[in-house]
């Protein structure tokens, strides 16, 4: 995956529940998923901005984000991943992670 | 400056200045050229190209028709004239620096150059627009656009993709050049490109919202001009657009104005053919009550537009059928064109247009045909398509008068054009009157009290030119149009 890397991120401890902010859309494009914000808000977010209000991502941060519009935390979310991709669940952890931590940097998760 | 150029000219008899702007091109060049200035000496002839103070500005343009107190001059690089009067000529130009070598207008070479500037024949085009309807053309067509000439100005390039609404489209063409691109173009090229993608995409979850609503309350509609153009086009997101044009029976207005409302629009309801709602940030939406207004000459031709339309089994949705889709395109594109213009954007939309629904298996050509005689359309398609063809299947650019008519225009079409065809059809008197006293079935729309108590109409005329002063924006456009037609001369010498 495309790592945000210019991105600050608060990384969310393990049991802490979580969820995507209102109006998020992925919608997957030629070259892989995008994701958005209807609504202004998404622009008045300087990490949004500095990424035309669309953050690209590959097929795996695209399932994880799908997962985080309902409440969840981390740890259902690395049992569905290595469920899903028939992974280990430290890759499955890695990967959750970095997708977490790039998208609390664009203020996306509540 | 004034007093500098004066000064100047009393001392050394003339003054040499750099040029800004890029009016006449080619034969002055901002970046490189200056022009050597004298006095005025009150003889002046065609060709000459005096120094005007005009509008707090310094202006040098070349006369192509001297009058008794005023002349009539125009920038090499332009189509429009201006009338100058001769108090506000300062100085006259007598010759020229080009790239640091001198040039008397005496120079025999100037001399031809001059000659064939005047004649009415005379076009002259920038590289960069040419250039970036190149870049336009391979975009839509898929194909390897050629490589930039060193020396071309990228900052026009993008002010012209910007104008025109095609940055998105021409994104895909400069990434295959990508190394050729400044960084910083490139970057820019990309980032309009996202933008129209998010744009798109949030438009795409928002028009299903309002058709579930629609298809809840029973209304019938028919997704119009962009909404199906958009879905043709190589790629998501390539194609820019302003708005969603949906058409809708007018007895469903009250309905339809409710679901917006309900959903945070806010709306501006006209008595012309649609009304718009808006949503911030970018939600717009033209509500077509018909396809045109009662006095076009396509009306009749869409009357039974929804008869002949399919309704998608199931749903309140109706599919315009192809060969119509293509006549209210071709209609829609006319409309513009004679009017006050229209960017290069229409030429892409009708070589896709024929490229998917003409191969179509059925698409009835004959049918088109015969209904293009019926509108009067012929001429202008015929004329469109060739243009067309020669641009993306040809690869000919050689027809600069309509190519520039194209880039140098807005995306959909100038107010400046609009204005100066009217007046050169129907004459400065009569177009002052036309836009003082509206005809009352044009004020019947805007008053829509005026349909029950006519005899007001007078009093709504003075409160229509009132408001044009008391309005911030009414005012700025009347102005705007009015130093337009002061400068319009009616002759057909001056027709360039």
């Amino acid at each position: 995956m495309r790592v945000l890397n210019t991105m600050k991120g608060v990384p969310k401890k393990a049991g802490q529940y979580m969820k995507l902010i209102k109006g998020f859309i992925i919608t997957q494009v030629e070259d892989g998923y995008v994701a958005i914000v209807a609504g202004g808000e998404s622009l008045r977010n300087e990490n949004m901005r500095k990424f035309n209000g669309m953050i690209r991502m590959n097929k795996t941060a695209a399932y994880i984000a799908e997962l985080m519009k309902n409440e969840t935390n981390e740890e259902t979310l690395v049992r569905n991943f290595v469920e899903k991709f028939r992974t280990d669940e430290k890759i499955a952890r890695e990967n959750i992670q970095t997708v977490i931590t790039a998208l609390s940097g664009a203020g996306l998760i509540q | 400056m004034k007093s500098t150029l004066k000064k100047e000219l009393r001392k050394n008899g003339y003054i040499v200045q750099p040029v800004v702007g890029d009016s006449m091109m080619p034969m002055l060049d901002e970046k490189s050229d200056a022009v050597r200035l004298v006095k005025y000496t009150k003889k002046l002839k065609e060709g000459d190209i005096p120094l005007c103070l005009s509008g707090g500005k310094y202006v040098l343009h070349r006369i192509i028709q001297v009058k008794k107190f005023y002349c009539i001059t125009k920038g090499d690089n332009r189509s429009a004239t201006e009338k100058v009067s001769k108090r506000k000529i300062v100085a006259v130009a007598d010759g020229y620096y080009k790239s640091g070598r001198f040039i008397s207008f005496d120079d025999p070479e100037y001399v031809a150059y001059c000659r064939k500037v005047l004649s009415p024949d005379y076009f002259y085009i920038s590289p960069e627009l040419v250039y970036t309807a190149k870049l336009y053309t391979a975009a839509v067509k898929e194909s390897f656009p050629p490589y930039p000439d060193t020396n071309v100005d990228w900052k026009k390039i993008t002010a012209i993709c910007k104008r025109q609404k095609i940055s998105a489209s021409v994104y895909f063409a400069a990434a295959k050049i990508s190394d050729s691109i400044p960084g910083e173009v490139f970057s820019q090229f990309r980032a309009d490109y996202d933008k129209n993608l998010r744009k798109e995409i949030l438009f795409e979850q928002e028009r299903k919202a309002i058709f579930e609503a629609f298809e809840n309350a029973g209304v019938l509609y028919m997704p119009l001009k962009g909404i199906v153009i958009n879905t043709l086009y190589p790629h998501r997101g390539m194609r820019q657009f302003a708005d969603n044009d949906i058409l809708y029976p007018e007895e469903k207005r009250a309905q339809v104005s409710k679901i917006f409302q309900s959903r945070g629009y806010t709306s501006k309801l006209s008595s012309g053919v649609h009304d718009v709602y808006l949503k911030s940030p970018i939600y717009n939406f033209e509500m077509h009550r018909t396809l045109f207004a009662s006095d076009s000459p396509y009306v009749s031709f869409f009357a039974d537009i929804w008869q002949r339309a399919k309704r998608k089994s199931g749903s309140c949705e109706y599919i315009m059928k192809d060969e119509d889709f293509y006549i209210y395109f071709l209609a829609h594109f006319a409309k513009h064109f004679c009017g006050g213009g229209c960017g290069i954007r229409f030429c892409g939309d009708l070589y896709i247009l024929r490229k998917y629904l003409f191969e179509k298996p059925g698409f009835d050509k004959s049918y088109v045909e015969n209904a293009i005689k019926k509108l009067s359309l012929c001429g202008f398609e015929k004329e469109i398509c060739e243009f067309t063809r020669n641009i993306f299947e040809l690869g000919n650019f050689s027809d600069t008068k309509t190519l520039s008519s194209f880039m140098t225009a807005s995306a959909y079409g100038d107010v400046e054009r609009q204005v100066i065809k009217e007046i050169k059809s129907e004459g400065k008197a009569q177009f002052i009157l036309k836009k003082v006293f509206l005809p009352y079935t044009q004020m019947r729309k805007i008053f829509p009290v005026l349909s029950a108590l006519p005899p007001l109409l007078p009093f709504f005329w003075a409160f229509r030119l009132i408001s044009c002063f008391t309005d911030k924006n009414k005012r700025k456009s009347a102005f705007f149009k009015l130093k337009i037609w002061k400068n319009t001369e009616i002759k057909k010498s001056n027709n360039r």
